[in-house]
């Protein structure tokens, strides 16, 4: 049997068979989950705020429209949610230095980091991931890791579509930095 | 095509293989529990006035609603032209609205006679019954029917 998509079980909701949302929940849980803990790093925190963001998706599913995605609709609860429990923590957030995260050899890092092992592999990416201010982490996460496109990252982070690009090729350069470092400390062990 | 700046495969792979952070097991269990002590999702107005077939419905309604108006002005039985019109034709039916606007004059003095807490009541059970008519329409099933 084909799995049913999202609208299937909006309209379930809508007609009162509130256990319908269990099945919303159950499949998008794992993506805001994942991306309110890129934004706070914390998995409680990242746990509440996911919890909330379905508990509001819930109450105003009669006003949500059908011209969108509704992962956009959810993902776009969950960053704000999470920016501003980020905000309430953490005022300010310090940048790393865009001027040192400027012409670095990306391919040669590419083959240094694919000449390690998949576990070193997946452990570089996750510190280096980490590394990243939150903001940076949650849109290389959205535009690499669930395939978004610009666009869908503007409705869902509400920044301009070339503010966007600029900051993905930012961090995509500030990525290979901290990879590069991260790579040389794994060679020297 | 040539490829956006910020675009990179190899990365994508990369990142790929970090993995996705998983929700907690009884993540879906404790949503489900908040939600069930919350109410019936709101549904909007203009949701269940303009979705699927309503929206027909109401682009035909409009539709004959003009037509009509159109008809009247253009081939109306009647004369438009109130110097034109002769008043002796509806000596007949003009009783029937003085009936009507003395009946409804008698009601509102009989309001404004009446007591304030009378009155509010009315207006009220009539917000009441407008609110009503408006959810039923609006949705489907509620905890309210």
């Amino acid at each position: 049997m084909l799995p049913k998509d999202d609208r299937y079980y909006i309209e379930k909701v809508l007609e009162g068979d509130t256990a319908a949302f269990a099945a919303l929940v159950d499949r998008h849980k794992d993506n805001a989950f994942a991306l309110a803990l890129r934004i706070t790093g914390n998995r409680e925190d990242a746990e509440e705020i996911a919890m909330d963001a379905f508990v509001k998706v819930y109450r105003s599913l009669g006003n949500f429209r059908n011209d969108s995605k509704f992962t956009t609709w959810l993902y776009r609860i969950v960053h704000n949610e999470s920016i501003s429990a980020l905000r309430k923590k953490q005022p300010e957030t310090a940048p790393l230095d865009d001027s040192l995260a400027s012409d670095y050899p990306t391919e040669e890092i590419q083959q240094c980091v694919s000449e390690l092992d998949e576990l070193q592999q997946q452990k570089l990416i996750s510190r280096a991931l980490k590394e990243l201010p939150p903001e940076d982490h949650m849109l290389i996460t959205l535009f690499y890791m669930e395939d978004l496109s610009v666009s869908e990252i503007n409705e869902i982070t509400g920044l301009s579509q070339s503010n966007i690009k600029v900051r993905l090729h930012r961090t995509r350069k500030k990525l290979y930095q901290i990879l590069n470092r991260l790579q040389m400390n794994v060679t020297v062990q | 095509m040539k490829e956006p700046f910020f675009n990179d495969h190899k990365l994508r792979e990369l990142i790929k293989k970090s993995g996705t952070s998983r929700a907690p097991e009884d993540f879906t269990r404790k949503v489900m529990e908040r939600v069930q002590n919350d109410p019936v999702p709101e549904a909007s107005l203009t949701r269940g006035l303009f979705s699927g077939n309503n929206v027909w419905w109401i682009v035909i309604a409009t539709a004959a609603v003009v037509a009509f108006v159109v008809f009247l002005l253009q081939w109306s039985p009647i004369d438009l032209d109130p110097e034109n019109i002769d008043f002796k034709k509806y000596e007949k039916i003009v009783p029937i609205f003085q009936s009507f606007v003395q009946s409804m004059s008698k009601s509102f003095a009989f309001l404004t006679r009446s007591s304030l807490p009378l009155i509010i009541g009315i207006g009220v059970t009539v917000l009441f019954l407008i609110d009503r008519l408006l959810r039923k329409l609006t949705m489907k099933k509620s905890y309210l029917f």
